[in-house]
């Protein structure tokens, strides 16, 4: 038994029956080095990452609010103080390193963590009122969506806000039924009412000149029905474009 | 006969019967009414991949339960084509196309007026707030913030189509 026990120190894991090779014995005895090994080095590198962690802490605070400060470019919490996930957010942000270990927690100090939310969180609290887009800052917010890898910097820090896969299904399934079923339904609509779509008359006295614009690539095109208030100012663009160019014909 | 091929054919008979409404600064010319305007959002980033689209479809997929945006695979090329190529009879004025106008600049501001009216415009808010509800209202204003967003940061063009029968 005791010898069992010395060529066998892991048995539930190392057990012949388990095992799909020829000679357990074999393996399990070189193994048990590099099994110590691996161990030490372990121990060896959640040291270092605990001990790097307990010199951030007392940086925390700082970062924390430099973080929050970095937050304001973009968002604007509307009650006295930032809804919680977004304070974990950048909690983490604070703590987190670009890199870990030895190397890292040199640079520690200057080096800013990036900031990453996602943006169910965003979108939640701003259906719920709990945080407001900053009046200057949709660019900025399309940017940090756009940019996932390198994210949007605000006085060093990295601000990323992550559309998740369910967002990018969910449009995808949008577009993709969209282009089925409801098309139809369109056309009817288009038949009907043509009010209800951004489809403006104009004057027949006016005479273009054909101007195609060059274009990148583009392949998908949306089309917006005009049945809400919401799209009122949209016909009053189209007048104000019809009176720019009655203004640049010559007799008008 | 796709999608937007029918489109271009009903708007074709809807000009020919002058069944389109007037503008306000219509002439007394017989001719009134022989035009419209389609307008359509395309993207336009210099490189597509799904993380685009997604984002270039966010603002409008959010907006489903207002107001029904409708996705369609057209891009301008392919919508001027359709527009200028609907069938005629024999005898039928045809369907052309006058002008192409990107207009993504203007509508972008149009939305950030809309935007300002959303917030600012008491009676207004009350109706999108009683239509919407509270959720809905703050969700549709940041549709439409998304939405200017991609104008301006050249995701997404605004176009123009003029067509008319002649």
């Amino acid at each position: 038994m005791p010898i069992r026990l010395q060529s066998h120190p892991f048995p539930p894991l190392l057990t012949p029956q388990n095992s799909q090779l020829d000679s357990p014995a074999e393996l399990s005895i070189p193994s048990l080095p590099l099994l110590l090994a691996l161990l030490v080095a372990l121990g060896l590198y959640l040291f270092c990452t605990s001990s790097a962690n307990r010199f951030d802490e007392t940086l925390h605070e700082d970062k924390y609010s430099e973080a929050l400060t970095a937050l304001m470019a973009i968002f604007t919490p509307t009650k006295s103080s930032w809804p919680s996930d977004i304070l974990d957010a950048t909690r983490r942000a604070s703590i987190s390193r670009p890199g870990r270990g030895f190397v890292s927690s040199a640079d520690s100090g200057s080096g800013r963590g990036e900031i990453r939310l996602g943006f169910s969180v965003v979108y939640k609290h701003i259906l719920n009122g709990d945080l407001e887009l900053q009046p200057t800052a949709s660019v900025d917010l399309v940017k940090a969506m756009l940019l996932e890898r390198e994210g949007m910097e605000v006085d060093g820090w990295k601000i990323k806000v992550v559309v998740e896969w369910r967002w990018v299904w969910g449009v995808s399934l949008w577009i993709v039924k969209g282009l089925g079923s409801r098309l139809v339904n369109l056309s009817e609509l288009w038949n009907d009412d043509v009010q209800k779509v951004i489809l403006v008359s104009a004057a027949g006295y006016m005479r273009f000149v054909l101007t195609v614009a060059v274009i990148g690539p583009e392949f998908i095109g949306y089309v917006s029905s005009q049945r809400c208030p919401l799209t009122l100012p949209f016909t009053s663009l189209n007048s104000r474009f019809w009176q720019n160019a009655l203004k640049s014909l010559p007799h008008a | 006969m796709s999608q937007h091929d029918r489109f271009a054919r009903q708007l074709h008979k809807m000009l020919l019967s002058r069944r389109l409404p007037q503008p306000d600064h219509s002439g007394t010319r017989e001719d009134v009414g022989k035009h419209a305007i389609v307008t359509f959002s395309t993207i336009s980033a210099p490189s597509i991949s799904l993380s685009t689209i997604a984002l270039c479809g966010l603002p409008f997929f959010l907006r489903v339960p207002l107001e029904e945006p409708t996705p369609i695979l057209l891009g301008l090329r392919r919508a001027v084509k359709s527009l200028s190529s609907s069938g005629a009879a024999a005898g039928e004025e045809r369907l052309m196309v006058m002008s192409v106008e990107d207009t993504s600049e203007t509508y972008a501001g149009a939305l950030a007026e809309t935007i300002e009216r959303m917030e600012s415009d008491g009676d207004f808010r009350q109706r999108l707030v009683d239509k919407w509800g509270v959720k809905g209202w703050r969700g549709g204003m940041l549709c439409i913030e998304l939405e200017a967003a991609l104008y301006k940061a050249g995701l997404m063009k605004r176009w123009e189509v003029l067509v008319g029968v002649s």
